[in-house]
């Protein structure tokens, strides 16, 4: 589509006297955009950092605490309870003492629940 | 072959500052001379130039048309050119007052004679409405032809050859014998 020519007498005023739009003063106006662009990906990094930074070592703490109490569940959960491993022994104590002469039963009893576990 | 502004934005919004350089330099002038219609204040204008480059760098994830980026880049300028209007309170018909005091001798009656016409000039498109100054300034100084200008402008075709030949006609009543006629682009 061609544009249409301006009327008669309807031609363009020179107004090169008001421009201001010269590769200088664009330098100058993009070489301060970059500066403040640049200026603000650092303030970005910065609020960042201090926005994070007062909740660092409240959350390491919770981590170490977490990581403790974990450690500590599972060591107490692999280890055989001392309690099952020594009633048969208990129990034989027990009736050596009272001079207690075991039923077949009884034997039965203590030592398939030990001879169970293992 | 110049890498398109949707390349371009694409760049941007990785990031890279050197795409938004070249883009900051291919839409320079017409966001100079939009910011300077609406502020009619040199300083003003490149300072709105900046304020809008880097609202546009900021928001660039909401160019959602990265192939039209220079019309969305001409709002921002149009808006933050009107934010700093009212902020500042400038006055519409204030002239254009740069460049120092002049000396004597013939540099400086040329340079005088100059500031003298600058400052008319202003004073004359200060009396155009927003839209006239805009499309006079693009069309005559950044040198867009009316089609850029309906696209960024958001007027027809036809209302922008309108409005120029209006600016035009009142431009020359104001200026008078400071009205200097060149040959049409467009």
């Amino acid at each position: 589509m061609t544009d249409r020519p301006p009327p008669r007498g309807d031609g363009r005023i020179d107004l090169s006297a008001i421009d201001s739009a010269d590769a200088s003063r664009q330098d100058r106006v993009v070489a301060a955009t970059l500066a403040r662009i640049a200026a603000n990906s650092r303030q970005s990094a910065t609020d960042f950092s201090s926005l994070v930074m007062p909740y660092i070592r409240p959350a390491v703490a919770a981590a170490v605490l977490l990581a403790a109490v974990a450690v500590g569940t599972v060591v107490l959960a692999d280890r055989p309870d001392p309690a099952d491993q020594q009633q048969p022994v208990a129990l034989l104590t027990n009736w050596a003492d009272s001079r207690h002469v075991p039923t077949n039963g009884e034997l039965l009893l203590a030592f398939q629940g030990y001879g169970g576990e293992r | 072959m110049a890498e398109s502004d949707a390349s371009l934005v694409a760049r941007v919004r990785l990031g890279d500052t050197a795409a938004f350089e070249i883009l900051m330099r291919r839409h320079y002038r017409v966001a100079y001379f939009v910011a300077l219609a609406g502020v009619n204040n040199d300083t003003d204008a490149e300072d709105v130039c900046q304020d809008a480059f880097v609202a546009a760098w900021r928001h660039i994830a909401d160019c959602r048309e990265p192939d039209r980026f220079g019309a969305w880049l001409v709002r921002i300028v149009r808006n933050t050119a009107h934010n700093r209007r009212d902020y500042l309170r400038v006055r519409v018909a204030e002239p254009i007052e740069s460049g120092g005091g002049v000396a004597g001798g013939e540099a400086s009656d040329a340079r005088a004679l100059r500031h003298e016409l600058r400052g008319q000039l202003m004073r004359a498109l200060a009396e155009l409405r927003p839209v006239q100054r805009e499309i006079v300034l693009l069309h005559d100084l950044a040198g867009l032809r009316h089609a850029e200008i309906a696209e960024r402008v958001q007027v027809s075709e036809n209302m922008s050859r309108r409005h120029l030949s209006d600016a035009r006609k009142r431009l020359r009543a104001l200026l008078g014998d400071y009205a200097t006629l060149e040959p049409d682009h467009d």
